[in-house]
């Protein structure tokens, strides 16, 4: 899991950047060294802030849930298994604190549809690459959360299958059939927007 | 990785049109060949307007607060002062009523219950040790209680 450049290939989006956290770096932080955590803290804020921003839409709600998740992290760190992904695990405290979050500002359940202000469709025969994008993003909005985050996960942190199915503690072949559903109704969305996939 | 996945088989994985076993084991070779990957991605319709989308900004200091805000000393939890002040509630009604039999068996679930979350906050931890004090001690003055009362009735009989 990490931040890919403009500059990177594609082929390279999935490759583990080899910054993954090493059981040194959460010993000593464990243990209250302060470099140790900010090195945690700043290694991981990318991600998590990412994925609360693009499930709550809302840069304030995001801030606090992600100071929120690293906060947890950094408490919790005697509690994560040695031998496990730690970036899993991370990723599994930010989701968790985002539902939370979730459910108290919107009160909504994250298998319904967000409330999210339905946009006007604009018609686009030809849209261009960023008009796509934009598109995209309304069609993401009208998803509910628990299809939008798979989405998420797979598409902007270029988490492999079975990451995300430690990340919502789910089987594979429950991660499969939820992204393909995802996917459909993605599909659906758009062309509501107004788009063509 | 010396077999990819045949590109229909790779189509209808990304149609979602697969059985669910075969899809898991596309999916697993996905996670572990960029080959085939790449090719999965060229058949996305969406996979180029994915990209094409705007990154958050990352708030500067954002890592710094949250590692500040762990730092300092923990929340007491609600639950730990709950269970503190009802100990200290528990242990000055049996200091009260000492010389009953009865606190005994409270006393006995009093004190578990501090055991119990003994591992707790600072202020939460305070009063969960000290309720268990005063009720260890009002246990202690029960029994004697209880010992002199039955002592006395022993000798009365
Ligand atoms: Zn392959």
């Amino acid at each position: 899991m990490y931040t890919p450049t403009t500059e990177e290939p594609l082929l390279a989006l999935r490759l583990h950047d080899g910054q993954d956290t090493q059981p040194q770096q959460i010993i000593a932080a464990r243990g209250g060294d302060q470099l140790a955590q900010e090195w945690i803290a700043k290694r991981w804020m990318g991600p998590v802030y990412r994925f609360n921003w693009r499930m709550l839409r809302n840069e304030q709600d995001a801030h606090d849930a992600a100071q929120d998740t690293l906060v947890k992290v950094l408490r919790k760190l005697h509690l994560f298994e040695d031998g496990r992904n730690f970036g899993t695990w991370v990723m599994g405290i930010a989701r968790n604190t985002c539902i939370d979050l979730y459910r108290k500002r919107r009160r909504l359940a994250w298998e319904e549809p967000g409330d999210v202000v339905d946009l006007a469709p604009s018609p686009l025969q030809e849209a261009s690459r960023a008009q796509r994008a934009v598109l995209l993003q309304q069609a993401l909005d009208k998803l509910p959360p628990m299809y939008r985050e798979i989405l998420v996960l797979y598409h902007f942190e270029h988490l492999k299958y079975v990451e995300i199915a430690e990340v919502l503690d789910v089987p594979l072949g429950t991660v499969m059939n939820r992204i393909f559903r995802a996917r459909r109704k993605l599909r659906d969305a758009y062309d509501t927007v107004g788009g063509e996939a | 990785m010396s077999e990819h996945v045949d590109p229909d088989v790779l189509q209808q994985f990304v149609q979602g049109a697969l059985a669910e076993d075969d899809c898991v084991e596309v999916a697993l070779h996905l996670d572990a060949c960029h080959h085939c990957l790449a090719h999965a991605d060229r058949m996305d319709p969406f996979a180029d307007a994915f990209r094409a989308m705007p990154e958050p900004r990352i708030p500067d200091g954002l890592a710094q607060a949250a590692v500040m805000q762990a730092r300092q000393a923990a929340p007491i939890a609600r639950s730990d002062v709950f269970v503190g002040v009802g100990l200290l509630v528990a242990a000055a009604v049996l200091l009260v009523v000492a010389g009953d039999p009865l606190p005994v068996g409270v006393n006995l679930g009093v004190l578990t219950k501090a055991a119990w979350v003994g591992g707790g906050h600072v202020l939460g931890s305070t009063l969960v040790l000290g309720g268990g004090m005063l009720a260890s001690t009002a246990l202690a003055c029960g029994l004697a209680a209880f010992a002199v009362r039955f002592s006395r009735s022993g000798q009365l009989a």
